[in-house]
């Protein structure tokens, strides 16, 4: 069965972030009173995601190499590594190394349940990788070819192991031809367990209802987005199961698409082991 | 007559996962003899205690958890008696005791790590928030000799998760508790968090079976990649339990290679291994 290889540090998966930083990221996402630019909400998810891989696969004094992952960023006339500090200029980084090495480690307050009914400020820590950057076009098809040499480079030397996950996001206005060709050209390096997994977020301005894992184009509110869809693979049986447990509505042609709202959740759907889970 | 204690015999194994060290294991096993008694009815009662934990991998200090959670077992079951008689009282003193144990050990582990200038990091922190989770299996084997000099042999076992008891005469399989399917086996098994003090959802949880033993007859407690390999008959292949104690019974040092062997074929999934393997021997 594809997408069962077992992801450990002798089998590490392979994860690459595509990170739209064009101009048109510094516009708001919608017209509501809480308006974020939407470079900040991408590079937000951006830092999400690398904390929420990082605790999953954390151990005592270390997070182990389970994922070796890039970030790579696009705008300008510039494709490449979107890491700040010590990782600027490095493409895939083993896991580990990430997160040992963000570029600074901000404090945030969150508000918390107090155990009395109400909610309390507490302290929470933030590691930051990369900060909203805005320039110029969106090279989109660019950044899919970066991801295909490195996810070609990645198949060959991992050839049974689970295949490359990139997950690109962006507010869809791709400036450098249609991406769709170079998206099935990324999807279609595979490994003896399946083919490479292409997930996008797209943020947007347009409004409309946020949408998680669709499983048709039905209710998105524009060209971009249902590009988008058209170009985002379908979840494997083991993600789909686990997307459904977690309240998610799918069926057989859910994609690994999310339209204004929030991805970090795609991290909960990889298996690297036991979930701790409480009793219920 | 043979001394009943004597009858009793075990051997424990563990094989850490492929790409872990021994150190990285997060499985733990205990086996203890425990104190003969006389019981109320005047019969001579001799146990043997074992249990078997798994540590959730995705949770931090698992296998210091489940170190603990064998140790408490057996204790528990020990002090209970009769410990099936009256479920909820076991799991509350079960649960005191290893809440106490794990505060106990983790104000330690906070300290040591400060001591050492490695302070816990965010990364660590929202896996301790949230607590180490593992599975628990434990059994009281039993020699039940009455004053006129028969002796009869039980089992009694609880289990939350899906480490699992098997009931072996002549090497066949009569009981697999609590799983009994290959397919029953996933990625998210029922769990005892050290954060979790709801004593009655956790006694409603556990599952609980006992059985009789013959003279002869094994009881194995083993992890999940085991569990689901013994519950895996393959056809062309001799009954799992058969090929489980040829392997054991030709030279315990080869199992660690006999489980790699199968792990390569894919015929067991690369995780830790733990076998506890129990035997009431028939008497000369």
């Amino acid at each position: 069965m594809p997408y069962t290889a077992e992801i450990s540090r002798t089998n590490p998966g392979c994860f690459i972030f595509l990170v739209d930083q064009s101009a048109s990221m510094s516009d708001p996402m919608g017209s509501g009173e809480a308006t974020q630019q939407r470079a900040e909400v991408v590079s937000d998810a951006i830092n999400r995601l690398l904390t929420e891989l990082s605790v999953k696969c954390a151990k005592e004094e270390g997070v182990r190499d389970y994922f070796h992952v890039a970030v790579i960023g696009y705008g300008h006339s510039h494709v490449g590594s979107a890491f700040q500090g010590a990782l600027a200029g490095r493409d895939l980084v083993p896991l580990g190394e990430v997160a040992n090495n963000p570029a600074r480690v901000e404090s945030r307050t969150k508000k918390v349940p107090d155990g009395a009914g109400g909610l309390v400020e507490t302290s929470v820590q933030f590691p930051v990788w990369m900060d909203p950057v805005t320039n110029g076009g969106t090279p989109m098809t660019r950044a899919l070819g970066y991801a295909d040499s490195l996810v070609a480079n990645w198949v060959e030397t991992h050839p049974s192991g689970f295949p490359p996950i990139v997950l690109n996001l962006t507010d869809g206005e791709s400036t450098d031809g249609d991406p769709t060709s170079a998206a099935i050209s990324l999807a279609s390096h595979a490994t003896a367990d399946g083919a490479v997994l292409l997930f996008n977020l797209h943020v947007s301005g347009t409004g409309g209802t946020p949408v998680t894992f669709p499983d048709s184009e039905e209710g998105l509110p524009d060209t971009y987005s249902r590009l988008l869809f058209q170009m985002s693979s379908v979840l494997p049986s083991h993600m789909r199961s686990y997307a459904s447990s977690q309240g998610h509505r799918v069926s057989e042609t859910t994609r690994g698409f999310v339209y204004n709202a929030d991805i970090t959740s795609i991290v909960e759907f990889l298996d690297i082991g036991t979930r701790a889970t409480e009793l219920r | 007559m043979e001394d009943a204690a004597a009858l009793l015999e075990h051997q424990r194994l563990r094989v850490p996962k492929a790409g872990s060290g021994p150190e990285e294991c997060e499985d733990a096993e205990r086996v203890w003899s425990g104190e003969s008694r006389t019981d109320d009815a005047g019969r001579s009662i001799v146990p043997l205690y074992a249990a078997v934990s798994d540590g959730a991998s995705e949770s931090l200090l698992a296998g210091a958890w489940a170190a603990r959670l064998v140790e408490d077992a057996v204790e528990s079951l020990a002090l209970a008696y009769d410990w099936w008689g009256n479920l909820e009282a076991f799991v509350e003193d079960l649960m005191t005791r290893s809440a106490a144990r794990w505060a106990a050990y983790l104000d330690q582990y906070r300290a040591e790590r400060e001591a050492r200038g490695r302070p816990i990091t965010w990364y660590e922190q929202p896996g301790l928030d949230k607590g180490a989770f593992a599975t628990v299996l434990g059994t009281e084997i039993r020699a039940t000799t009455s004053a006129d000099g028969t002796r009869t042999w039980s089992w009694h076992a609880f289990a939350l998760g899906d480490s699992c008891l098997f009931h072996l005469r002549d090497d066949v399989l009569l009981r697999a508790f609590p799983l009994e399917n290959a397919e029953d086996f996933g990625v998210t098994p029922q769990l005892l968090g050290s954060r979790n003090h709801d004593t009655a959802l956790v006694t409603d949880r556990l599952a609980v079976a006992h059985g009789v033993l013959e003279p002869g007859d094994e009881i194995l407690l083993a992890t999940d990649a085991l569990a689901a390999w013994l519950l895996s008959p393959r056809a062309g292949y001799l009954a799992p339990g058969r090929q489980l104690a040829m392997v054991l019974e030709r030279d315990q040092e080869s199992f660690p290679e006999w489980v790699d062997d199968q792990r390569a074929r894919g015929l067991m999934r690369n995780d830790d291994v733990t076998l506890i393997r129990m035997r009431v021997r028939a008497e000369a």
